[in-house]
């Protein structure tokens, strides 16, 4: 069976879900199902995936604003250090369960991720399973988060604040973490019936 | 504006990190803080007369009794201990707040106030370590209870928590576990942590023992040690990615993907995808009888 990363996230947070704010109702397995199997991305998500795309393909050099998928990024003053590995796919065998990742850049054993957010929250990013699974699955030692928070500010434009950065490093219990939620999503995944997962855009092929 | 994308730097070496420890009140966190390097404390919390050891302090009544601190104040010490981080977030908060009453509100920060702490508090770290300085940062735990869950967490007032969770290069907490005090640096489901260093969980020596005298000393040391080797590996992990991505652009057959696989082998997994994707975007697939990569055509036939 094949799951992203981001399902058995979406998994952990729904076991262990606690409000983001006052009233927020809480998540029945129906959703949690809807979640995982269909693709019906929000305003925000999309906003975010389409900044990606634009920090994906951008070389070296001075940004006054970025553009991509229909949005516009106005762009803060700040620096950012950028490898040229970008986009990689990997997976990696937990028992039954194939667990797979696309990094958004990499470079040597530390693997990059942009976040957009409207409001940081660097514990939910520390508690997620996320970087574990990542760098359990590139064999990488630190994960870094470069935070950007967005506002937006006219239709399909925001403003960039500058980045933070996070970091959370790997750890002698880290695989087997990853091994114990893996095990514990494929058996929820058996036992509610979930398809394996979607992946458009790779092959499974492994050097061996 | 602009947002300048620059190429990543080689890593450096690392001669002084940020660490945290958190723990439930009374537990002898400055006790322990005292244990590092030639330390000198930073009482924000007046809590530093309860230390079975303690050594020099600066008892902080406001921010400004350690803004100007020079290096030269700080010569004779190798470690600064902040005591505690929640407490010196407070105190540079009143200072912003009093400095100018706009960046304020009902004795909380506004958004703007918040930027001005997450600069002013990263900005002193960076002075501090830029003396030359380790800096032991410490926290009381917060126990929060999440449905069944108990989870631990760093009792720091709402946003300013985010600076010291990125300003710790390792983070550990400091609990009791069958009467014995222990550290332990790796994050769990239940509890955050960063353990740079690769350490087991570590039994805390007795106050009067007299391997408690340089404990955290020694924890540091192992730390920074297992840091730099990090940086070497991951130098050679760089320069071996550089060599894969510059080679496999030129590459256009099988054969040539295939006179790869030996190094891509002890190369680590990124190397290995790339090899994958390459070979992948030529059309090919790999055959796991016969071990090498082959065109989709042949492998069906």
């Amino acid at each position: 069976m094949l799951a992203r990363v981001s399902n058995i996230e979406s998994y952990r947070r729904w076991l262990h879900w606690k409000p983001l704010f006052d009233g927020q109702d809480e998540p029945s397995l129906d959703d949690l199902i809807r979640q995982i199997t269909t693709d019906e991305p929000s305003e925000a998500m999309m906003a975010g995936t389409a900044f990606h795309a634009a920090m994906e393909s951008a070389p070296e050099g001075d940004y006054t604003a970025f553009e991509a998928n229909g949005y516009r990024f106005i762009l803060p003053d700040a620096e950012i250090a950028l490898p040229e590995i970008r986009e990689l796919r990997g997976f990696k065998d937990y028992g039954p369960l194939t667990v797979t990742g696309k990094v958004d850049c990499l470079e040597g054993r530390i693997v990059i991720d942009h976040k957009t957010t409207s409001r940081v929250d660097f514990e939910r990013y520390l508690e997620g399973c996320q970087w574990r699974f990542y760098l359990d699955i590139f064999g990488a030692d630190i994960f870094r988060w470069h935070v950007f928070e967005i506002k937006e500010t006219g239709e399909k434009t925001y403003e960039v604040k500058p980045p933070q950065t996070l970091e959370a490093r790997r750890y002698p219990e880290l695989s087997f973490d990853c091994e114990r939620l893996a095990d514990e999503f494929h058996e929820f995944a058996t036992r509610v019936g979930l398809p394996d997962s979607r992946i458009e855009d790779a092959e499974q092929e492994q050097v061996a | 504006m602009a947002l300048k994308i620059t190429h990543a730097a080689d890593p450096i070496k690392v001669d002084r990190l940020n660490m945290v420890i958190y723990g439930p009140p009374g537990i002898a966190k400055t006790s322990l803080a005292f244990t590092a390097s030639d330390p000198l404390l930073l009482d924000f919390d007046n809590g530093s007369h309860r230390a079975a050891n303690r050594k020099d302090v600066v008892r902080v009544e406001e921010w400004n009794d350690v803004a100007g601190m020079t290096a030269e104040d700080l010569a004779p010490f190798k470690t600064v201990i902040v005591d505690t981080a929640g407490r010196a977030l407070d105190a540079l908060t009143v200072d912003i707040i009093r400095s100018n009453p706009k960046h304020g509100r009902g004795g909380a920060l506004t958004l703007q106030g918040y930027g001005e702490l997450k600069s002013r508090f990263g900005s002193f770290l960076k002075l501090l370590n830029s003396f030359g300085k380790d800096v032991v940062l410490i926290a009381h735990m917060d126990e929060q209870r999440s449905g069944d869950d108990v989870v631990e967490r760093l009792d720091v007032q709402g946003g300013s928590k985010g600076e010291i969770y990125k300003s710790a290069d390792a983070m550990g907490r400091l609990t009791i576990q069958n009467g014995q005090r222990k550290l332990l640096f790796s994050p769990t489901d239940a509890a955050f942590g960063k353990n740079p260093g690769q350490l087991p969980p570590l039994d805390v020596p007795h106050f009067e023992s007299a391997e408690f005298g340089d404990f955290l000393a020694g924890v540091i040391a192992t730390t920074k040690e297992r840091l730099n080797a990090l940086s070497e590996e991951q130098k050679a992990a760089i320069a071996e990615q550089a060599w894969f991505r510059d080679t496999l652009a030129k590459v256009s057959t099988a054969d040539e993907i295939n006179g790869l696989l030996g190094r891509a082998k002890n190369a680590g997994q990124a190397c290995k995808i790339m090899v994958r994707d390459k070979a992948n975007q030529l059309g090919l697939t790999f055959d796991k009888d016969a071990m090498v990569y082959v065109f989709a055509a042949r492998e069906a036939a």
